[in-house]
């Protein structure tokens, strides 16, 4: 540890759309030497994490210790605009209090960098550079302190700025975004300690979506790499970059800093898109219309293929956002073009119930089930979540929104998310080995507050996992929720399509 | 305007650290001519910020905005005697 720094109590390091499946296979061969000593010293576990298994669910449940149900963020975008629009959500959207909240009515200072739905940034002790789903400058507070950073020589450019765009030397980018984020954190660790340090690294993520194919020759569309791309190691090759920044963050803390490594959800191969909108408008609950003459108010630009458009006007069911393995009735009174009468819902929900769950690959259904939101999506935001969550049991299908051509395509993506994300936790106080079962992702920060001597209101769904060496009843006793600062979610953010952060997404294979 | 654009160019070579001098940054065509991006315009756009305590809003990021020496020294003189 540098001895010139004051080290965080905490130091949670996220590593998006991370896993076990790819850590455990080259820890053995001696590329991951930090993530390795961390699994020797640490508990950990595989980690339960959303469905769907995406970013924005994924890390609101992690820093609120919420199901989905209890904070509403179900995907980039709101699941249930009524006009059928592209409102994206944002940290006001999160509809209860969060770990920030609790520590801060405990004395905590933060230092939160690039978490996922946290834009934009909030007044707390310590500073933040959030996660802006728009182009924008102001992602930072204290307002300074981007400038501080750039003068310095390590700008932290935001994850928008940095996404993959479809050109294939996005690989040496990610390497070198891990590595000057990671410069950044040791300038902000160094200059301006708090008591507890969140940073995500998302490159695991965006590099196993687009490069898959070339490291798997298991994949259906395995290809290989161009000679000298380094494309074949392309997953090696990101998970040692961020072994590396992960080894430089420990150099900055000492022993008795608890570490938490965590991810929001897993990365596996991905095969297929299925076009749900095609399905729906086969079985007559969904209706197009020629896209040269739709007529109806604006929609979200995932409405509009190049030949067909959805005409919610005749439409009964839809998919609201893709990448959300949703489904809404078009309810009269709730959407703007809503035409399903609440005494038909049961009905037309059964119905689309009946093909969800007809659709097979190779002799077996793609989804498990298809379940109602009240069931999967219990808590006080269930109304924000679509009437229907689509529960995959073929994790390299992808549902997807696409109005023309056919049903089944290759996914866009060569690797998808997973369900399950991974998790350890080193802390003198925390019993290391590898727990045989998985833990919930609500339960990581419960667990870390445990550690540290923190409380969380009896409110929230996580409980600690049991690796805290005398792990008192709750340190402190539960914070009131007004304590912890509840919050009613309202929107704040923008109310139209922004093409530029569509664009990205797009290119990502989100859109 | 003229004392402004000669800050903007310094800016430009600090932020991006170009290898070029000040001087001979031209007065348009500056994405093509230097290879401005959405990730680098942001952080010479920060730098811009900072070096004339001036705050530069979302609506207002635009490639005309970076582009052109002259565009960009008027809004920045704009938001310099506005928060006088």
């Amino acid at each position: 540890m540098a001895t010139s720094i004051i080290p965080p109590k905490a130091l949670v390091i996220g590593l998006d759309g991370a896993s076990f499946d790819i850590v455990d296979r080259l820890v053995p061969t001696g590329r991951l030497p930090n993530l390795a000593a961390l699994l020797g010293s640490g508990a950990s576990a595989r980690v339960n994490c959303t469905w769907p298994a995406h970013t924005a669910p994924g890390w609101s449940s992690f820093v609120s210790g919420r199901r989905p149900g209890g904070h509403g963020i179900y995907q980039f975008f709101d699941t249930q605009d009524r006009d059928y629009g592209a409102h994206l959500t944002q940290a006001s959207d999160l509809g209860c209090s969060s770990a920030w909240d609790w520590l801060t009515a405990q004395g905590w200072s933060l230092g939160l960098v690039n978490v996922p739905m946290s834009h934009p940034p909030r007044e707390l002790p310590g500073y933040q550079i959030t996660w802006p789903l728009q182009q924008t400058i102001r992602y930072c507070r204290p307002a300074g302190l981007l400038a501080e950073l750039a003068k310095n020589g390590v700008h932290f450019q935001s994850d928008l700025a940095t996404m993959f765009r479809g050109d294939m030397s996005y690989l040496d980018e990610a390497v070198a975004s891990v590595e000057a984020r990671v410069r950044s954190l040791e300038y902000l660790m160094t200059n301006h300690p708090t008591d507890l340090v969140m940073a995500v690294l998302t490159e695991a993520d965006r590099v196993c979506h687009h490069y898959w194919h070339f490291c798997d020759p298991e994949h259906p569309r395995y290809e290989a790499a161009p000679s000298g791309s380094g494309w074949d190691e392309a997953v090696e090759r990101i998970y040692t970059a961020l072994d590396d920044g992960v080894g430089r963050l420990l150099e900055m803390v000492g022993d008795e800093t608890s570490v938490v490594v965590a991810s929001d959800h897993g990365l596996g191969v991905g095969r297929y898109g299925v076009a749900v909108h095609r399905l729906l408008a086969e079985a007559g609950l969904l209706a197009t219309v020629p896209t040269g003459q739709r007529q109806d108010g604006q929609q979200a630009s995932w409405f509009t293929g190049e030949e067909q458009s959805v005409d919610f006007g005749r439409t009964r069911v839809y998919m609201p956002v893709p990448g959300s393995y949703g489904l809404n009735v078009n309810l009269a009174g709730r959407q703007r073009d809503g035409i399903v009468t609440e005494r038909d819902r049961a009905a037309v929900l059964a119905a689309a119930t009946d093909v969800l769950a007809d659709v097979r690959l190779d002799g077996e259904p793609v989804f498990s089930s298809v379940v109602p939101r009240d069931v999967v999506y219990p808590g006080a935001h269930v109304t924000r979540a679509p009437d229907l969550l689509l529960v995959p049991r073929d994790e390299s299908v992808l549902p997807v929104s696409d109005l023309d051509g056919p049903v089944w395509r290759p996914s866009w993506q060569t690797g998808l998310h997973r369900y399950q994300g991974m998790w350890i936790h080193r802390s003198p106080r925390v019993k290391p080995g590898r727990l045989a079962e998985p833990v919930r992702i609500v339960d990581l920060l419960p667990t870390l507050l445990t550690d540290l001597g923190a409380s969380w209101p009896d409110t929230i769904d996580g409980q600690p996992v049991p690796v805290v060496r005398e792990q008192p009843a709750r340190p402190l006793g539960p914070l009131a929720e007004d304590q912890a600062g509840a919050r009613d979610g309202h929107h704040e953010g923008p109310t139209e399509e922004d093409e530029y952060t569509s664009q990205r997404l797009r290119e990502m294979g989100y859109l | 305007m003229a004392d402004t654009k000669t800050r903007l160019r310094q800016i430009l070579v600090d932020s991006l650290e170009l290898d070029r001098a000040a001087d001979d940054i031209p007065d348009t065509n500056l994405v093509q001519e230097l290879g401005l991006d959405s990730i680098n315009t942001l952080e010479y756009l920060i730098w811009v910020e900072s070096e004339f305590g001036i705050q530069i809003a979302d609506e207002d990021l635009s490639v005309d905005l970076i582009d052109d020496l002259n565009n960009l020294a008027s809004y920045v003189e704009a938001q310099v005697a506005e928060s006088v």
